[in-house]
């Protein structure tokens, strides 16, 4: 039988870390904290977005990104699912409803279920419709190429990148900042963030992504998931400066 | 309970499927298994939504939406793409020619424009979001290592040179190493907080 390697044994000690420390952030959090993190700005920006295009009486773009299956091995998408679930739960009375695009099947069904979803819960089934969420493309390029003519309509009040996103998606950035669309690109791809970050569109840095709360939504899971962050990370700062000097002095090979 | 069930169900199998993945010696065949369904359940999604899209695009045509033609050429390649793969088969290498013949062009024709639009970004960022430490350091890195890595010159015949661009070199990966921990860590906390079913909207 093969061995388990040690990298696993690390994988699994991390985890369980995380979840000691996720369960005393949240014991020691049951009170509201005296001082809160405070929002990250693109979240910020995307609850000023959803405000102005409802005062405006225009549509919201969601674009979810390339999805959970193929090559992709993040697990992005899920926030950017949290993200349209919050988008919807507040912008299914707009003028205009807020439109969906997916660049994966099981993405696409999934987020077809969020806006039902979302619907039912505000008691408006009756307005619930299937074309409000679209696969728009089965690879990167194909999602894109199937968002921009919509992008490019009439009657848009902005446009919210979310998910797994590579740096071509650019494009998308320059096609908006012609058509006057404001867009926020909120995703945890590297490379993408770089991209993003050069367009001058408002940009999630690092892991900025993993903290989403528009507004007041979600800042309790704000709040502990923060803190859960900062401690986990302080730990790993420590064991790596203990090892790189244990290293140094010899004692580890 | 009718909404705590489907959170209670998809926390243990996401659990267990966890636990396989990290003793995979001991649980490769079922893993196996379940990644199967995983795929068949997958190929069955996109089935649905690409109805969804056909569906959806051909409501577009017999509404006359604005654009509606873009409609007309997806729905008419959409079939002309799905009868012939079905008429000559998959690994028949005329389909095949014939659907690199479209989508190479198209993807290098993107990658082109890409380039050129990359390029007025990174002059434009200045303007758009001024001179200050992070922009200034984002344009001079791009620069250098853009210099760096074109290849065009080789350091390796001036002694000590070659030994500091290395160094440098691999400045960027340290970089990324440590925004891929916060990024990794950031990724953990989600799963978990999705497996423990803790990622509910709460005000």
């Amino acid at each position: 039988m093969p061995p388990i390697y040690l990298t696993d044994l690390i994988a699994v000690g991390l985890v369980g870390l995380a979840v000691i420390v996720m369960a005393i952030v949240w014991i020691a959090n049951r009170k509201p904290p005296v001082n809160p993190y405070k929002n990250i700005n693109t979240y910020d920006n995307i609850d000023a977005l959803m405000h102005r295009s409802s005062e405006e009486g225009k549509a919201l773009l969601i674009s979810m990104g390339e999805g959970f299956s193929g090559q992709n091995s993040s697990l992005g998408d899920s926030v950017g699912v949290l993200i349209e679930q919050i988008l919807l739960s507040r912008s299914v009375f707009n003028d205009q409803p807020t439109h969906s695009f997916s660049g994966d099947s099981a993405l696409a069904c999934i987020s077809q279920l969020v806006l039902h979803g979302a619907y039912e819960n505000a008691m408006a089934s009756e307005l619930f419709r299937s074309e409000h969420t679209a696969l728009s493309g089965v690879s990167g390029f194909g999602w894109m190429a199937g968002m921009l003519p919509e992008l490019a309509r009439k009657g848009n009040g902005g446009m919210i990148l979310t998910g797994t996103m590579r740096p071509e998606h650019v494009l998308i950035a320059d096609l908006a900042e012609r058509k006057d669309v404001p867009l926020v690109a909120a995703t945890g791809s590297l490379a993408a963030q770089a991209a993003f970050f050069a367009s001058g569109s408002e940009v999630t840095l690092g892991e900025d992504y993993y903290l989403p709360s528009i507004g007041k939504v979600n800042q309790p899971a704000y709040q502990n998931q923060a803190k859960t962050m900062n401690w986990i990370r302080g730990i790993l700062v420590i064991g790596l400066i203990v090892a790189a000097l244990l290293k140094l002095s010899g004692v580890l090979p | 309970m009718k909404q705590r069930l489907p959170v209670i169900i998809a926390a243990i199998s996401g659990l267990v499927i966890l636990a396989a993945f990290f003793f995979q010696p001991f649980t490769a065949p079922y893993l196996g298994l379940v990644l199967n369904w995983a795929i068949i359940v997958s190929s069955v999604a996109l089935l649905v939504a690409i109805a969804g899209l056909f569906v959806t695009h051909i409501r577009f045509i017999l509404k006359g939406r604005r654009g509606f033609l873009y409609s007309i050429i997806l729905v008419l390649t959409f079939l002309a793409t799905l009868i012939l793969g079905w008429y000559l088969g998959l690994d028949d290498p005329a389909y095949l020619i014939g659907i690199q013949t479209v989508l190479v062009p198209l993807e290098n024709a993107l990658m082109a424009l890409i380039a050129l639009i990359l390029m007025s970004a990174a002059v434009k960022i200045f303007r758009v979001r001024g001179w200050s430490v992070l922009t200034i350091s984002f344009g001079v890195s791009a620069l250098v290592f853009l210099f760096l890595n074109l290849g065009f010159f080789q350091f390796d015949s001036i002694p000590g040179l070659g030994a500091i661009v290395s160094a440098l070199q691999r400045l960027p990966l340290i970089g990324a190493r440590g925004l891929l921990i916060g990024l990794g860590l950031g990724a953990l906390l989600m799963g978990l907080r999705v497996l423990f079913g803790q990622e509910a909207l709460r005000e």
